[in-house]
Protein backbone atom coordinates (compact mmCIF):
# COMPACT_ATOMS: atom_id res chain seq x y z
CA UNK A 1 0.00 0.00 0.00
CA UNK A 2 2.63 2.51 1.09
CA UNK A 3 4.97 0.98 -1.46
CA UNK A 4 2.46 1.84 -4.16
CA UNK A 5 2.37 5.52 -3.30
CA UNK A 6 6.15 5.64 -2.91
CA UNK A 7 6.58 4.17 -6.39
CA UNK A 8 4.04 6.56 -7.86
CA UNK A 9 5.86 9.47 -6.19
CA UNK A 10 9.22 8.28 -7.51
CA UNK A 11 7.91 8.33 -11.07
CA UNK A 12 5.94 11.57 -10.64
CA UNK A 13 7.90 13.35 -13.38
CA UNK A 14 7.17 10.67 -15.94
CA UNK A 15 3.56 10.40 -14.78
CA UNK A 16 3.02 14.13 -15.11
CA UNK A 17 4.65 14.45 -18.51
CA UNK A 18 3.13 11.33 -19.99
CA UNK A 19 -0.32 12.34 -18.77
CA UNK A 20 -0.01 15.73 -20.44
CA UNK A 21 1.34 14.10 -23.57
CA UNK A 22 -1.40 11.52 -23.72
CA UNK A 23 -4.07 14.22 -23.36
CA UNK A 24 -2.40 16.19 -26.10
CA UNK A 25 -2.05 13.12 -28.32
CA UNK A 26 -5.69 12.27 -27.67
CA UNK A 27 -6.86 15.70 -28.76
CA UNK A 28 -4.58 15.97 -31.78
CA UNK A 29 -5.67 12.65 -33.14
CA UNK A 30 -9.33 13.60 -33.38
CA UNK A 31 -10.91 16.06 -35.75
CA UNK A 32 -12.83 17.85 -32.99
CA UNK A 33 -10.05 17.48 -30.43
CA UNK A 34 -10.92 18.52 -26.89
CA UNK A 35 -14.52 19.27 -27.83
CA UNK A 36 -15.18 15.54 -27.71
CA UNK A 37 -14.60 15.52 -23.95
CA UNK A 38 -17.77 17.54 -23.54
CA UNK A 39 -19.68 16.31 -26.54
CA UNK A 40 -19.56 12.67 -25.46
CA UNK A 41 -21.42 13.08 -22.12
CA UNK A 42 -23.83 15.55 -23.70
CA UNK A 43 -24.71 13.08 -26.46
CA UNK A 44 -25.06 10.26 -23.94
CA UNK A 45 -27.29 12.36 -21.74
CA UNK A 46 -29.40 13.42 -24.72
CA UNK A 47 -29.84 9.79 -25.72
CA UNK A 48 -30.83 8.67 -22.20
CA UNK A 49 -33.12 11.65 -21.81
CA UNK A 50 -34.88 10.84 -25.06
CA UNK A 51 -35.37 7.17 -24.18
CA UNK A 52 -36.23 7.47 -20.51
CA UNK A 53 -37.95 10.84 -20.19
CA UNK A 54 -39.56 11.34 -23.59
CA UNK A 55 -40.34 7.77 -24.63
CA UNK A 56 -40.77 6.02 -21.28
CA UNK A 57 -41.96 9.08 -19.38
CA UNK A 58 -39.64 8.88 -16.36
CA UNK A 59 -40.60 11.37 -13.64
CA UNK A 60 -37.26 11.69 -11.81
CA UNK A 61 -36.89 15.30 -10.61
CA UNK A 62 -34.03 17.33 -12.15
CA UNK A 63 -33.63 14.51 -14.63
CA UNK A 64 -31.06 16.21 -16.88
CA UNK A 65 -28.77 17.09 -14.00
CA UNK A 66 -29.32 13.62 -12.57
CA UNK A 67 -28.35 12.01 -15.89
CA UNK A 68 -25.38 14.30 -16.54
CA UNK A 69 -23.80 13.53 -13.17
CA UNK A 70 -24.44 9.81 -13.51
CA UNK A 71 -23.00 9.49 -17.00
CA UNK A 72 -19.90 11.61 -16.40
CA UNK A 73 -18.98 9.86 -13.15
CA UNK A 74 -19.60 6.40 -14.57
CA UNK A 75 -17.81 7.23 -17.82
CA UNK A 76 -14.77 8.27 -15.78
CA UNK A 77 -14.84 5.11 -13.70
CA UNK A 78 -15.15 2.89 -16.77
CA UNK A 79 -12.55 4.74 -18.84
CA UNK A 80 -9.98 4.50 -16.02
CA UNK A 81 -10.38 0.78 -15.43
CA UNK A 82 -10.82 -0.26 -19.06
CA UNK A 83 -8.08 2.10 -20.20
CA UNK A 84 -5.55 0.54 -17.86
CA UNK A 85 -6.48 -3.03 -18.74
CA UNK A 86 -4.36 -3.51 -21.85
CA UNK A 87 -1.41 -1.32 -20.88
CA UNK A 88 1.11 -4.03 -20.03
CA UNK A 89 0.68 -5.74 -23.39
CA UNK A 90 0.48 -2.53 -25.42
CA UNK A 91 3.61 -1.15 -23.73
CA UNK A 92 5.46 -4.46 -23.66
CA UNK A 93 8.10 -3.13 -26.04
CA UNK A 94 9.02 -0.45 -23.50
CA UNK A 95 8.72 -2.65 -20.43
CA UNK A 96 11.11 -5.09 -22.16
CA UNK A 97 13.82 -2.46 -22.46
CA UNK A 98 13.57 -0.44 -19.29
CA UNK A 99 12.82 -1.82 -15.83
CA UNK A 100 9.65 0.04 -14.83
CA UNK A 101 6.80 -0.80 -12.49
CA UNK A 102 4.27 -2.60 -14.65
CA UNK A 103 1.40 -0.36 -13.55
CA UNK A 104 3.09 2.85 -14.72
CA UNK A 105 1.13 3.20 -17.93
CA UNK A 106 -2.08 2.20 -16.17
CA UNK A 107 -1.55 5.18 -13.85
CA UNK A 108 -0.99 7.45 -16.83
CA UNK A 109 -4.28 6.30 -18.36
CA UNK A 110 -6.00 6.97 -15.03
CA UNK A 111 -4.54 10.45 -14.59
CA UNK A 112 -5.40 11.43 -18.15
CA UNK A 113 -8.98 10.26 -17.70
CA UNK A 114 -9.24 11.95 -14.33
CA UNK A 115 -8.09 15.28 -15.69
CA UNK A 116 -10.63 14.93 -18.49
CA UNK A 117 -13.32 14.10 -15.94
CA UNK A 118 -12.49 17.13 -13.79
CA UNK A 119 -12.84 19.45 -16.79
CA UNK A 120 -16.18 17.92 -17.76
CA UNK A 121 -17.38 17.93 -14.15
CA UNK A 122 -16.61 21.64 -13.85
CA UNK A 123 -18.80 22.37 -16.86
CA UNK A 124 -21.56 20.08 -15.59
CA UNK A 125 -21.46 21.88 -12.21
CA UNK A 126 -21.69 25.28 -13.85
CA UNK A 127 -24.70 24.05 -15.84
CA UNK A 128 -26.39 22.63 -12.74
CA UNK A 129 -25.74 25.76 -10.66
CA UNK A 130 -27.08 28.05 -13.40
CA UNK A 131 -30.07 25.94 -14.37
CA UNK A 132 -31.28 25.19 -10.84
CA UNK A 133 -30.95 28.79 -9.74
CA UNK A 134 -29.92 27.61 -6.28
CA UNK A 135 -26.39 28.85 -6.61
CA UNK A 136 -23.23 27.28 -5.25
CA UNK A 137 -23.80 24.90 -2.38
CA UNK A 138 -21.24 24.47 0.40
CA UNK A 139 -21.64 20.68 0.16
CA UNK A 140 -19.90 20.81 -3.23
CA UNK A 141 -16.63 21.32 -1.34
CA UNK A 142 -16.78 17.57 -0.81
CA UNK A 143 -16.13 16.96 -4.49
CA UNK A 144 -12.29 16.92 -4.47
CA UNK A 145 -12.42 14.48 -1.59
CA UNK A 146 -14.83 12.23 -3.49
CA UNK A 147 -12.51 12.25 -6.49
CA UNK A 148 -9.56 11.20 -4.30
CA UNK A 149 -11.49 8.37 -2.66
CA UNK A 150 -12.63 7.09 -6.02
CA UNK A 151 -9.04 7.31 -7.30
CA UNK A 152 -7.87 4.95 -4.56
CA UNK A 153 -10.43 2.40 -5.73
CA UNK A 154 -9.52 2.91 -9.37
CA UNK A 155 -5.79 2.45 -8.60
CA UNK A 156 -6.55 -0.83 -6.88
CA UNK A 157 -8.74 -2.10 -9.69
CA UNK A 158 -6.29 -0.95 -12.35
CA UNK A 159 -3.20 -2.72 -10.94
CA UNK A 160 -5.06 -6.01 -10.73
CA UNK A 161 -6.85 -5.55 -14.03
CA UNK A 162 -3.70 -4.74 -15.98
CA UNK A 163 -1.89 -7.81 -14.66
CA UNK A 164 -4.88 -10.11 -15.08
CA UNK A 165 -5.55 -9.00 -18.63
CA UNK A 166 -1.89 -9.42 -19.53
CA UNK A 167 -2.03 -13.08 -18.52
CA UNK A 168 -5.50 -13.85 -19.77
CA UNK A 169 -6.48 -11.66 -22.67
CA UNK A 170 -10.13 -12.79 -22.46
CA UNK A 171 -10.34 -10.84 -19.23
CA UNK A 172 -10.75 -7.61 -21.16
CA UNK A 173 -13.80 -8.83 -23.03
CA UNK A 174 -15.23 -10.07 -19.77
CA UNK A 175 -14.67 -6.70 -18.12
CA UNK A 176 -16.37 -4.79 -20.90
CA UNK A 177 -19.44 -7.00 -20.44
CA UNK A 178 -19.18 -6.51 -16.69
CA UNK A 179 -19.10 -2.74 -17.09
CA UNK A 180 -22.12 -2.82 -19.37
CA UNK A 181 -23.96 -4.68 -16.61
CA UNK A 182 -22.69 -2.23 -13.97
CA UNK A 183 -23.94 0.65 -16.10
CA UNK A 184 -27.51 -0.65 -15.95
CA UNK A 185 -27.11 -1.50 -12.28
CA UNK A 186 -25.64 1.84 -11.22
CA UNK A 187 -28.82 3.85 -11.54
CA UNK A 188 -27.47 6.24 -14.13
CA UNK A 189 -30.79 6.70 -15.90
CA UNK A 190 -33.36 5.51 -13.37
CA UNK A 191 -34.30 6.73 -9.94
CA UNK A 192 -32.13 5.08 -7.28
CA UNK A 193 -34.71 5.79 -4.57
CA UNK A 194 -36.90 3.14 -6.22
CA UNK A 195 -34.53 0.39 -5.11
CA UNK A 196 -36.34 -1.62 -2.38
CA UNK A 197 -34.89 -1.04 1.10
CA UNK A 198 -34.01 -4.73 1.47
CA UNK A 199 -31.79 -4.69 -1.62
CA UNK A 200 -30.09 -1.35 -0.98
CA UNK A 201 -26.94 -3.02 0.38
CA UNK A 202 -26.63 -5.21 -2.73
CA UNK A 203 -27.23 -2.25 -5.02
CA UNK A 204 -24.56 -0.12 -3.32
CA UNK A 205 -22.09 -3.00 -3.18
CA UNK A 206 -21.48 -2.00 -6.78
CA UNK A 207 -18.80 0.69 -6.32
CA UNK A 208 -20.04 2.47 -9.44
CA UNK A 209 -23.46 2.96 -7.86
CA UNK A 210 -21.89 3.95 -4.54
CA UNK A 211 -19.71 6.71 -5.97
CA UNK A 212 -22.47 8.06 -8.21
CA UNK A 213 -24.73 8.22 -5.17
CA UNK A 214 -22.08 10.22 -3.27
CA UNK A 215 -21.69 12.67 -6.14
CA UNK A 216 -25.45 13.12 -6.39
CA UNK A 217 -26.01 13.72 -2.71
CA UNK A 218 -23.26 16.34 -2.68
CA UNK A 219 -24.37 18.18 -5.82
CA UNK A 220 -28.11 17.62 -6.14
CA UNK A 221 -29.30 16.96 -2.59
CA UNK A 222 -26.78 19.45 -1.16
CA UNK A 223 -25.83 17.35 1.83
CA UNK A 224 -22.78 15.40 2.99
CA UNK A 225 -22.10 12.11 1.23
CA UNK A 226 -22.87 8.85 2.99
CA UNK A 227 -19.85 8.03 5.13
CA UNK A 228 -20.68 4.34 5.01
CA UNK A 229 -20.42 4.36 1.23
CA UNK A 230 -17.24 6.43 1.26
CA UNK A 231 -15.62 4.17 3.83
CA UNK A 232 -16.67 1.14 1.79
CA UNK A 233 -15.05 2.50 -1.38
CA UNK A 234 -11.91 3.50 0.49
CA UNK A 235 -11.49 0.15 2.24
CA UNK A 236 -12.17 -1.75 -0.98
CA UNK A 237 -9.62 0.41 -2.79
CA UNK A 238 -6.92 -0.03 -0.13
CA UNK A 239 -7.46 -3.79 -0.08
CA UNK A 240 -7.21 -3.97 -3.88
CA UNK A 241 -4.02 -1.88 -3.91
CA UNK A 242 -2.44 -4.14 -1.29
CA UNK A 243 -3.41 -7.29 -3.18
CA UNK A 244 -2.29 -5.72 -6.45
CA UNK A 245 1.12 -4.74 -5.06
CA UNK A 246 1.74 -8.22 -3.65
CA UNK A 247 0.75 -9.71 -6.99
CA UNK A 248 2.90 -7.17 -8.82
CA UNK A 249 5.95 -8.05 -6.75
CA UNK A 250 5.47 -11.71 -7.62
CA UNK A 251 5.09 -11.23 -11.37
CA UNK A 252 7.31 -8.20 -12.00
CA UNK A 253 10.34 -10.13 -13.25
CA UNK A 254 8.38 -12.86 -14.95
CA UNK A 255 5.34 -11.43 -16.70
CA UNK A 256 7.25 -10.35 -19.81
CA UNK A 257 8.34 -13.92 -20.45
CA UNK A 258 4.75 -14.91 -20.98
CA UNK A 259 3.47 -12.07 -23.09
CA UNK A 260 3.29 -12.77 -26.78
CA UNK A 261 3.28 -9.33 -28.28
CA UNK B 1 41.41 -12.37 -23.51
CA UNK B 2 39.55 -14.25 -20.84
CA UNK B 3 37.13 -16.91 -22.02
CA UNK B 4 34.37 -17.94 -19.64
CA UNK B 5 33.72 -21.58 -19.21
CA UNK B 6 31.10 -23.47 -17.40
CA UNK B 7 32.03 -23.75 -13.73
CA UNK B 8 35.06 -21.61 -14.29
CA UNK B 9 35.29 -20.77 -10.62
CA UNK B 10 36.43 -24.28 -9.78
CA UNK B 11 35.34 -26.56 -6.97
CA UNK B 12 35.79 -23.95 -4.24
CA UNK B 13 33.17 -21.56 -5.52
CA UNK B 14 29.86 -21.84 -3.83
CA UNK B 15 26.63 -20.72 -5.41
CA UNK B 16 25.40 -17.35 -4.25
CA UNK B 17 28.53 -15.98 -2.65
CA UNK B 18 28.84 -12.23 -2.63
CA UNK B 19 30.48 -9.97 -5.14
CA UNK B 20 34.19 -9.36 -5.24
CA UNK B 21 35.30 -5.77 -4.83
CA UNK B 22 35.63 -4.88 -8.50
CA UNK B 23 32.70 -6.94 -9.63
CA UNK B 24 29.48 -5.21 -10.67
CA UNK B 25 27.36 -8.15 -11.72
CA UNK B 26 27.71 -11.85 -11.08
CA UNK B 27 25.45 -14.61 -12.37
CA UNK B 28 25.72 -18.12 -11.04
CA UNK B 29 24.00 -21.09 -12.63
CA UNK B 30 21.35 -18.75 -13.94
CA UNK B 31 18.47 -20.06 -16.01
CA UNK B 32 15.55 -18.28 -17.66
CA UNK B 33 12.51 -20.25 -18.69
CA UNK B 34 9.72 -19.21 -21.04
CA UNK B 35 6.44 -20.99 -20.51
CA UNK B 36 3.51 -20.99 -22.86
CA UNK B 37 0.63 -19.08 -21.31
CA UNK B 38 -2.14 -20.99 -19.66
CA UNK B 39 -5.01 -21.82 -21.95
CA UNK B 40 -8.22 -23.69 -21.27
CA UNK B 41 -8.66 -27.01 -23.02
CA UNK B 42 -4.94 -27.66 -23.32
CA UNK B 43 -3.50 -30.63 -21.53
CA UNK B 44 -1.90 -29.45 -18.31
CA UNK B 45 0.87 -32.01 -18.55
CA UNK B 46 1.80 -30.62 -21.94
CA UNK B 47 2.64 -27.18 -20.66
CA UNK B 48 5.59 -26.22 -22.78
CA UNK B 49 8.76 -25.01 -21.13
CA UNK B 50 11.59 -23.46 -23.01
CA UNK B 51 14.84 -22.66 -21.28
CA UNK B 52 16.36 -19.72 -23.11
CA UNK B 53 19.29 -19.70 -20.69
CA UNK B 54 20.55 -22.46 -18.47
CA UNK B 55 23.47 -22.94 -16.11
CA UNK B 56 25.01 -19.65 -17.04
CA UNK B 57 27.95 -18.30 -15.07
CA UNK B 58 29.04 -14.78 -15.77
CA UNK B 59 30.84 -11.98 -14.06
CA UNK B 60 31.23 -8.39 -15.13
CA UNK B 61 33.97 -6.25 -13.66
CA UNK B 62 34.26 -2.50 -13.49
CA UNK B 63 35.38 -1.02 -16.81
CA UNK B 64 35.27 -4.34 -18.58
CA UNK B 65 33.70 -4.97 -21.98
CA UNK B 66 32.15 -8.38 -22.25
CA UNK B 67 31.25 -9.71 -25.69
CA UNK B 68 28.35 -12.10 -26.11
CA UNK B 69 28.48 -14.53 -29.01
CA UNK B 70 25.81 -16.97 -30.06
CA UNK B 71 23.57 -18.04 -32.88
CA UNK B 72 19.95 -16.98 -33.28
CA UNK B 73 17.93 -18.31 -30.37
CA UNK B 74 20.96 -18.85 -28.17
CA UNK B 75 19.54 -16.47 -25.56
CA UNK B 76 21.46 -13.28 -26.25
CA UNK B 77 18.48 -10.95 -25.97
CA UNK B 78 17.26 -12.84 -22.94
CA UNK B 79 20.65 -12.32 -21.31
CA UNK B 80 20.49 -8.57 -21.98
CA UNK B 81 16.97 -8.36 -20.52
CA UNK B 82 18.11 -10.32 -17.51
CA UNK B 83 21.04 -7.98 -16.90
CA UNK B 84 18.85 -4.92 -17.49
CA UNK B 85 16.63 -6.14 -14.66
CA UNK B 86 13.57 -6.42 -16.86
CA UNK B 87 13.16 -10.13 -16.21
CA UNK B 88 14.41 -12.18 -13.29
CA UNK B 89 16.03 -15.61 -13.38
CA UNK B 90 14.00 -18.76 -12.78
CA UNK B 91 16.95 -20.53 -11.21
CA UNK B 92 20.43 -19.67 -9.99
CA UNK B 93 21.46 -16.34 -8.53
CA UNK B 94 22.03 -12.92 -9.98
CA UNK B 95 23.91 -10.41 -7.84
CA UNK B 96 24.36 -6.77 -8.63
CA UNK B 97 26.03 -4.04 -6.63
CA UNK B 98 23.30 -1.95 -5.02
CA UNK B 99 21.94 1.01 -6.99
CA UNK B 100 23.72 -0.13 -10.10
CA UNK B 101 22.29 1.64 -13.13
CA UNK B 102 22.19 -0.87 -15.98
CA UNK B 103 20.73 0.29 -19.25
CA UNK B 104 19.96 -1.25 -22.57
CA UNK B 105 20.90 1.10 -25.37
CA UNK B 106 18.07 0.99 -27.85
CA UNK B 107 16.85 3.17 -30.66
CA UNK B 108 13.26 2.14 -30.18
CA UNK B 109 12.00 4.05 -27.17
CA UNK B 110 8.29 3.77 -27.79
CA UNK B 111 7.48 7.07 -29.43
CA UNK B 112 4.01 8.54 -29.47
CA UNK B 113 3.65 8.97 -33.20
CA UNK B 114 1.26 11.88 -32.95
CA UNK B 115 3.60 14.00 -30.82
CA UNK B 116 6.59 15.93 -32.09
CA UNK B 117 10.20 14.81 -32.00
CA UNK B 118 10.87 17.38 -29.29
CA UNK B 119 8.07 16.14 -27.04
CA UNK B 120 9.06 12.54 -27.58
CA UNK B 121 12.69 13.29 -26.78
CA UNK B 122 11.74 14.62 -23.35
CA UNK B 123 9.46 11.69 -22.56
CA UNK B 124 11.89 9.04 -23.77
CA UNK B 125 14.73 10.65 -21.83
CA UNK B 126 12.66 10.60 -18.67
CA UNK B 127 12.05 6.88 -19.08
CA UNK B 128 15.83 6.51 -19.15
CA UNK B 129 15.92 8.12 -15.73
CA UNK B 130 16.64 11.74 -16.55
CA UNK B 131 14.72 14.70 -15.19
CA UNK B 132 12.60 16.85 -17.48
CA UNK B 133 14.92 19.76 -16.77
CA UNK B 134 17.98 17.77 -17.87
CA UNK B 135 16.25 16.66 -21.06
CA UNK B 136 15.20 20.21 -21.90
CA UNK B 137 18.82 21.31 -21.57
CA UNK B 138 19.87 18.55 -23.95
CA UNK B 139 17.24 19.14 -26.62
CA UNK B 140 19.43 21.31 -28.85
CA UNK B 141 22.17 18.71 -28.72
CA UNK B 142 19.73 15.95 -29.64
CA UNK B 143 18.25 18.00 -32.45
CA UNK B 144 21.70 18.75 -33.84
CA UNK B 145 22.96 15.19 -33.60
CA UNK B 146 19.86 13.68 -35.16
CA UNK B 147 20.11 16.13 -38.11
CA UNK B 148 16.33 16.27 -38.19
CA UNK B 149 16.18 20.04 -38.67
CA UNK B 150 12.63 21.30 -38.87
CA UNK B 151 11.26 17.77 -38.62
CA UNK B 152 12.22 17.87 -34.94
CA UNK B 153 9.13 20.04 -34.38
CA UNK B 154 6.90 17.79 -36.50
CA UNK B 155 4.88 14.79 -35.33
CA UNK B 156 6.82 11.54 -35.46
CA UNK B 157 4.30 9.99 -37.86
CA UNK B 158 5.65 12.27 -40.58
CA UNK B 159 9.13 10.72 -40.18
CA UNK B 160 10.68 8.10 -42.39
CA UNK B 161 11.84 4.98 -40.54
CA UNK B 162 15.43 6.14 -40.83
CA UNK B 163 14.54 9.44 -39.18
CA UNK B 164 12.80 7.66 -36.31
CA UNK B 165 15.93 5.60 -35.77
CA UNK B 166 18.10 8.72 -35.89
CA UNK B 167 15.96 10.43 -33.27
CA UNK B 168 15.99 7.29 -31.11
CA UNK B 169 19.73 6.98 -31.36
CA UNK B 170 20.35 10.64 -30.50
CA UNK B 171 18.21 10.30 -27.38
CA UNK B 172 19.76 7.00 -26.37
CA UNK B 173 23.20 8.63 -26.49
CA UNK B 174 22.15 10.73 -23.48
CA UNK B 175 21.97 7.62 -21.33
CA UNK B 176 24.70 7.62 -18.71
CA UNK B 177 24.46 4.23 -17.05
CA UNK B 178 27.08 2.41 -14.98
CA UNK B 179 26.69 -0.63 -17.18
CA UNK B 180 25.79 -0.29 -20.82
CA UNK B 181 24.04 -3.14 -22.60
CA UNK B 182 24.28 -3.16 -26.37
CA UNK B 183 22.80 -5.36 -29.03
CA UNK B 184 25.70 -5.05 -31.51
CA UNK B 185 27.55 -1.86 -32.31
CA UNK B 186 24.61 0.33 -33.18
CA UNK B 187 24.58 2.05 -36.51
CA UNK B 188 21.38 3.47 -37.95
CA UNK B 189 20.15 5.72 -40.73
CA UNK B 190 21.70 6.38 -44.12
CA UNK B 191 25.37 5.89 -44.97
CA UNK B 192 26.65 9.11 -43.43
CA UNK B 193 24.60 8.78 -40.30
CA UNK B 194 25.60 5.12 -39.95
CA UNK B 195 29.26 6.12 -39.88
CA UNK B 196 28.56 8.88 -37.40
CA UNK B 197 26.40 6.74 -35.11
CA UNK B 198 28.89 3.86 -35.20
CA UNK B 199 31.60 6.30 -34.18
CA UNK B 200 29.45 7.61 -31.32
CA UNK B 201 28.70 4.08 -30.11
CA UNK B 202 32.39 3.23 -30.25
CA UNK B 203 33.40 6.17 -28.14
CA UNK B 204 30.64 5.26 -25.69
CA UNK B 205 31.98 1.71 -25.42
CA UNK B 206 35.54 2.93 -25.07
CA UNK B 207 34.68 5.56 -22.47
CA UNK B 208 35.74 3.25 -19.65
CA UNK B 209 32.26 2.07 -18.72
CA UNK B 210 31.37 -1.54 -18.19
CA UNK B 211 29.75 -2.84 -21.33
CA UNK B 212 27.97 -6.01 -22.33
CA UNK B 213 28.01 -6.18 -26.10
CA UNK B 214 26.17 -8.70 -28.23
CA UNK B 215 28.40 -9.48 -31.19
CA UNK B 216 27.12 -10.39 -34.61
CA UNK B 217 30.32 -9.52 -36.39
CA UNK B 218 33.35 -11.34 -34.99
CA UNK B 219 35.68 -8.66 -36.33
CA UNK B 220 34.75 -6.34 -33.47
CA UNK B 221 35.88 -8.77 -30.75
CA UNK B 222 39.48 -7.67 -30.84
CA UNK B 223 38.55 -4.04 -31.09
CA UNK B 224 36.33 -3.86 -28.02
CA UNK B 225 36.14 -6.96 -25.88
CA UNK B 226 38.15 -7.84 -22.80
CA UNK B 227 36.36 -11.16 -22.52
CA UNK B 228 33.86 -13.17 -24.47
CA UNK B 229 31.06 -15.48 -23.56
CA UNK B 230 29.78 -17.91 -26.14
CA UNK B 231 26.18 -18.99 -25.74
CA UNK B 232 25.32 -22.34 -27.26
CA UNK B 233 21.77 -23.18 -28.19
CA UNK B 234 19.56 -23.26 -25.12
CA UNK B 235 21.77 -20.75 -23.49
CA UNK B 236 24.49 -22.89 -21.99
CA UNK B 237 27.73 -21.06 -21.86
CA UNK B 238 30.69 -22.72 -23.49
Amino acid sequence: MIEFFQTAFKYRGILFYRTLASLRADARGLYLGYIWWFLEPVLNTALYYFIFAVVLGSKTPDFIAYLLLGTTVFQWFQACVMGSAGTIVSRAHLYRRIPLPKFLFALIAIFANTWKFCCVLAVVLIYIILSSGKGFSISMLWLPFLVLVQLVLVFGLAINMSIASAYVKDFRTFTSVLFRALMFLSGIFWDVSKVPEDFKWAFFANPGAAIIQCFRSVVLAEKSPSFVLLAYILVLGCALITIGMIWHRRIDGHILKQIRA
Amino acid sequence: MRIFRKNEHGPNSSVGHSLESDELIRCEKVGVCYRTPFKLGKNFANEKEFWALRNLDLSLKKGETLGVLGRNGAGKSTLLRLLAGVISPDEGSLNKTPDLNVQLLTVSLGFERILTGRENAVMAGMLLGHTAKFMHSKLDEIKAFSELGDFFEQPVYTYSSGMVARLGFSIALQAKPDVLLLDEVLAVGDRDFKAKSREATRSLINSGKSVVLVIHDRKVIDEFCDSVINLQSHGQAL
